[in-house]
């Protein structure tokens, strides 16, 4: 777990990336980006839209919403790219942006709704609408998406991506002790779906 | 330690979240419990195929495009607020020149980006479409928007030894703009020239502005 959740924390400078074709190709495009040429931003987008929109969509469970915060998200880097913050790496960089809007978005439909109960017939039916997203192929990304907004959110911080607890408390406004609860309630509900 | 009792606290144990004493004991009951230790191995393995997950999914559509749009509409209003804030000492009539030609390149990508697609820019010029008079023959209305802006340049000849070089060189910026916007009604026009809301939009809004234009510039050379 450490080095999986060390992986969210890292940085973003580009002097920092290691060297290759497709950390040199991600150099030169951030180079021109930061100059204000769109065409290699675009080269940005090309390179990491598809982690982007991959934690969006699991951390909103809607293809619409994900679209919508992925966009927001390589519109805010653009706004922030002439300020680069020294000692984080571009991807990193990115999808913390995009946690953020995306935690953002959950703080708020927490703030309108009503507490999440726990209760059987809640969780059976969580259960149910999981394994229906999940079928025909029992797929782990299908069935996250049928989960409570708040189970899928703390799974996908925890589990999928690595956060602690602290972390996506400080992320989401849960109470560390809610976020634990969320992880065990959304493996419950997982194991459950994708029984055969 | 009955299973009713493990099973809660199997999460803790495969976070490693649990004291070495609870471990130990947990580790205990599942050395001489089959179910429980099924339970374990099920729950490791939907960790471990959590993280697995691949990193990335494709986006259903291309959002390059939307993201692009976004981004030249935003240049574009930054243009007019970085132009309103250097035409803050200009004389009045040149301020006021400057601003109406960056808001007509402005209105004019947003008709152009209605013209492909963008329902709100469609229904904010429609009204204005609605309003006015309109000319429908577009070319006619482009050669009229070039008159205007051969009036403006005369006029900034004419006052161009009581202006300053930062005046000067602001006007040249937003004649540059118009030539702009005078090549995108073009394009607009090459790309589908049998749109008559297209047409009749651009019109209206090309109609105001140039009669506007025209004022402007008669104003100068009274100054």
């Amino acid at each position: 777990m450490a080095s999986h959740a060390g992986a969210v924390r890292e940085g973003w400078t580009v002097s920092a990336l290691p060297a290759g074709g497709h950390d040199e190709q991600e150099e030169r495009l951030l180079a021109g980006a930061r100059a204000g040429d769109r065409s290699a931003f675009e080269g940005i987008y090309r390179l990491h839209a598809g982690r982007i929109y991959a934690i969006c969509q699991r951390l909103t469970g809607s293809a619409t919403e994900a679209e919508d915060l992925t966009q927001e998200t390589f519109l805010r880097a653009w706004q922030r790219l002439p300020e680069p913050e020294p000692d984080r790496r571009l991807g990193a960089w990115l999808r913390r942006v995009a946690v953020n809007l995306a935690c953002d978005g959950f703080r708020a439909r927490r703030s309108r709704g009503t507490p999440e109960l726990f209760d059987d017939r809640i969780e059976a039916r969580a259960v149910r609408q999981a394994g229906r997203a999940a079928q025909p192929r029992g797929d782990l990304d299908e069935a996250i998406l049928g989960l409570p907004d708040g189970a899928r959110t703390a799974f996908v911080l925890f589990d999928v991506y690595g956060y602690r607890h602290e972390e996506i408390a400080a992320l989401t406004g849960m109470a560390v002790g809610t976020s634990k609860a969320q992880v065990h309630r959304a493996r419950r509900l997982l194991r459950r779906a994708l029984e055969p | 330690m009955s299973c009713d009792e493990i099973v809660p606290r199997l999460d803790e144990r495969v976070d490693g979240s649990l004291s070495r004493e609870e471990d130990a004991a947990l580790g205990i009951h599942l050395a001489g419990c089959p179910a429980c230790r099924d339970e374990e191995r099920r729950l490791r393995e939907l960790i471990a195929a959590a993280r697995a997950l691949p990193p990335a999914i494709p986006p259903g559509r291309d959002l390059w495009p939307g993201i692009e749009a976004r981004l030249a509409a935003d240049a574009r209003v930054a243009s007019i607020r970085r132009g309103k804030r250097a035409l803050s000492g200009l004389p009045g009539w040149l301020a006021a020149a400057a601003i109406l030609i960056a808001a007509a390149g402005l209105s004019l990508y947003m008709l152009r980006l209605g013209g492909e697609g963008g329902q709100s820019a469609i229904g904010g010029a429609t009204s204005v479409a609605a309003r006015g008079g309109v000319p429908n023959d577009l070319r006619e209305m482009t050669a009229e928007f070039r008159g205007a802006r051969r009036e403006m340049r005369s006029a900034l000849d004419e006052h161009r030894d009581t202006l300053s070089p930062a005046t000067v060189a602001t006007v040249e910026e937003n004649l540059r703009i118009i030539d702009a916007a005078v090549g995108q009604i073009e394009a607009a026009l090459a790309r589908d020239p049998g749109n008559q809301e297209l047409r009749q939009m651009l019109a209206a809004t090309r109609h105001q502005e140039t009669a506007m234009l025209r004022q402007v510039a008669r104003a100068a050379v009274r100054h």
